[in-house]
């Protein structure tokens, strides 16, 4: 066993990826820095100084210049502390590099890969508000061409990092904030976790629940506790939204027949709209329960009362499980504090 | 509007070369020629930018460069395909959206991609620019001597995309060439209505980098100046910007003249054909004997053949299928 942080094991990834090949490097406002964003491109600046790039913050140009590399035989790792700074540049992802391939008629790739962290705000009160603390993932998964991935545990962290560099299409790999800091048993050596697989992490007949990204803590609080009451949940880890493994959770949904997704995003057109949308389709009659846990359709407000209201917690999921099964809701407010980890934020953001 | 420029021949040219420059501009005009016939018999089923008056900027940049070197290119993007080496058969049969076309027939005019000879193309007004930079920026970590050429309009000019890599180009001294055809005119609007500065090159110099503006239509004005600019990315010595002056002739996109819709006025349009790129140095060359008549037929001839063929290719070439196209996204 070997426990390493989220953030570590993107740390470790990056740099080994840069060590077994040239053409891999990391480009980013601030990717120089002594904090090295979160900590995760220190290893690789530290060995590789020629190949890591602090940028200018010009988002859209950048981006096209990550294609242009990427075009001449590189493989970019470009990285945005914030997600946020993405519609700036939503030009060159939309337009050219989602594109690319598909404009050459399938000749040319387009491996780029851009990390974009998200939850900088979430229930801490850290009132990062409407500009700092957007989960925007369901408008990459809308484009084709481009693949969306949002690893939960630090194993895939890694492990999917190194799968997102080597595979030759764009990927959108968003990181949550609050998982930067956890720790999780990650092999040293190099490996891959193929994207466009879910996880399963707990095995359960009642109810399937979907989680997203950071939603996985709550999951896991809420499973725990929903078993005190009897229900039997199964626990899927999406982290990969697009593709998205629709054959594992088809399968999950055939059993339990109930199905609860929760995103880290809006409620409308977000990735369980389109989750349950697709079950819908395929298991029409079949259903007895669905269940979107998102954000509202509201920006993010800031404020430390305000947000606890805002985001969705462990209790919410517990609450829809109730639902299904005519059983009264609680309000416990235990849960409703939420169930975020240990986040060092003696980090400058 | 700017005066005709004088032909000057540097010492560097020979005559064999003069008369490439020719060759390869007729070329190009003749395929137009045969290209708008096509868009007048609504044959062709995609929107198609003719380049016609601003072949000179096209083949000015492409006889300076070399098959490794990369072109980004715009929705205008014939003349300077043709001008980079693009296989012409291959074009013809993508504008008709065929199978064999350069990409697969599924781009159709404005996405004139051949990654084999590293021309590039973006249908997003000033969205090639930065990919340019990108390439420029390869090129340099893999210690590679080329150089990337970034197309664009006047229109381009307007957009953030442009300044944000000038900094980025300036800053790094990439390997790269600016190549702005301003023709003055943004789709319909002329550049008096969109520009509070005309001359568009002065937003080079506020990051620094050289900046020359140039008439597009003289042939040997735009050789020399890629030229010049080319040798200073392959020394390492960062990237220029150029502004070719030039004009182009017909509507926006399609076959017509814009006059004739009461776009553009006529006056304004010959008066620029008359300032033809190709037909001047054409005058020029036999003035000067370094070309006369029969030489030219003889080309004409040659180049009717290969246009000749290009047709016969795209004809060949079925339609693509839907059913092709998924295991490519």
């Amino acid at each position: 066993m070997r426990l390493i942080s989220y953030a570590e094991a993107i740390n470790e990834a990056t740099f080994q990826l840069m060590d077994k090949n040239p053409s891999v490097f990391v480009m980013g406002l601030g990717v120089t820095d002594k904090s090295g964003v979160f900590g995760t491109t220190l290893k690789a600046r530290a060995k590789f100084p020629d190949r890591v790039i602090g940028l200018p913050i010009a988002e859209n140009a950048m981006t096209g210049i990550a294609l242009g590399a990427a075009a001449g035989g590189m493989r970019p790792i470009f990285t945005h502390q914030r997600m946020d700074f993405l519609p700036m540049a939503m030009d060159q992802i939309i337009n050219h590099l989602a594109k690319w391939k598909f404009s050459m008629g399938g000749k040319g790739s387009a491996p780029v890969v851009i990390r974009a962290i998200i939850g900088q705000g979430v229930g801490g009160g850290w009132g990062q508000a409407c500009q700092h603390a957007q989960s925007l993932q369901a408008i990459f998964a809308h484009i084709p061409g481009l693949q969306v991935v949002m690893p939960y545990t630090a194993f895939d962290a890694k492990g999917m990092l190194i799968a997102s560099v080597c595979n030759d299409a764009p990927v959108i790999f968003i990181e949550h904030r609050h998982l930067h800091g956890l720790k999780g048993d990650v092999p040293r050596k190099m490996y891959e976790v193929q994207l466009g697989k879910a996880a399963k992490l707990r095995t359960g007949k009642d109810v399937t629940i979907v989680g997203l990204s950071a939603m996985n803590i709550k999951i896991k609080i809420a499973v725990d506790e929903l078993s005190k009451y009897g229900f039997d949940a199964e626990w899927i880890d999406l982290r990969s939204l697009k593709p998205w493994d629709e054959k594992m959770i088809l399968k999950s949904v055939r059993k339990t027949k109930r199905l609860i997704v929760a995103d880290t995003g809006h409620k409308s057109f977000g990735a369980g709209s389109e989750i349950i949308a697709t079950l819908a389709e395929k298991l029409a009659g079949k259903l007895k329960g669905v269940k979107r846990i998102s954000l509202p359709d509201m920006p993010v407000p800031a404020g430390p009362t305000i947000e606890k209201e805002y985001y969705p917690c462990a209790n919410d999921i517990i609450n829809a499980v109730f639902e299904m099964y005519g059983k009264k809701p609680v309000s416990n407010r235990e849960y409703m504090k939420d169930s975020e980890p240990e986040v060092d934020f003696k980090e400058a953001f | 509007m700017i005066q005709m420029s004088k032909f000057k021949k540097s010492a560097d040219l020979d005559n064999v070369k003069m008369v490439d420059f020719y060759r390869q501009m007729l070329y190009i005009r003749m395929v137009s020629v045969a290209l708008r016939q096509s868009a007048l018999k609504m044959e062709l089923k995609c929107p198609v930018h003719f380049s016609f008056g601003q072949e000179a900027t096209a083949v000015g940049v492409g006889m300076n460069l070399k098959k490794k070197d990369a072109i980004v290119i715009t929705h205008r993007s014939h003349a300077p395909y043709l001008a980079k080496g693009g296989d012409l058969k291959k074009m013809i049969a993508e504008i008709y959206n065929k199978k064999d076309g350069t990409s697969g027939g599924i781009g159709g005019s404005m996405h004139l991609n051949s990654p084999e000879k590293n021309i590039f193309c973006s249908a997003i007004v000033s969205g090639g620019i930065s990919i340019a930079a990108g390439l420029a920026l390869s090129f340099r970590m893999k210690r590679k001597n080329n150089v990337a050429v970034a197309f664009f309009g006047d229109g381009a000019v307007e957009e953030g995309g442009l300044s944000e890599t000038l900094n980025f180009a300036a800053l790094k001294k990439l390997p790269m060439v600016f190549f702005c055809e301003n023709n003055m005119y943004a789709v319909n609007s002329h550049i008096s209505e969109t520009k509070a500065v005309h001359e568009v090159s002065r937003i080079a110099r506020a990051y620094d980098l050289p900046a020359i503006r140039i008439d597009g239509n003289n042939i040997l004005e735009v050789y020399k100046a890629v030229k010049t600019a080319v040798n200073r990315a392959r020394n390492s010595r960062g990237s220029t910007f150029i502004e070719a002056t030039t004009y182009r002739w017909l509507e926006h996109v399609g076959p017509r003249f814009d006059h004739i819709s009461g776009l553009r006025p006529e006056k304004e349009v010959r008066k620029w054909i008359s300032r033809c790129p190709l037909k001047s140095y054409e005058k020029y060359l036999l003035k000067k004997t370094i070309i006369n008549n029969k030489e030219i037929s003889k080309f004409k001839v040659n180049i009717e053949r290969r246009i000749k063929a290009a047709w016969e290719y795209m004809d060949r070439s079925p339609y693509p299928k839907l059913k092709q196209l998924e295991k490519i996204i």
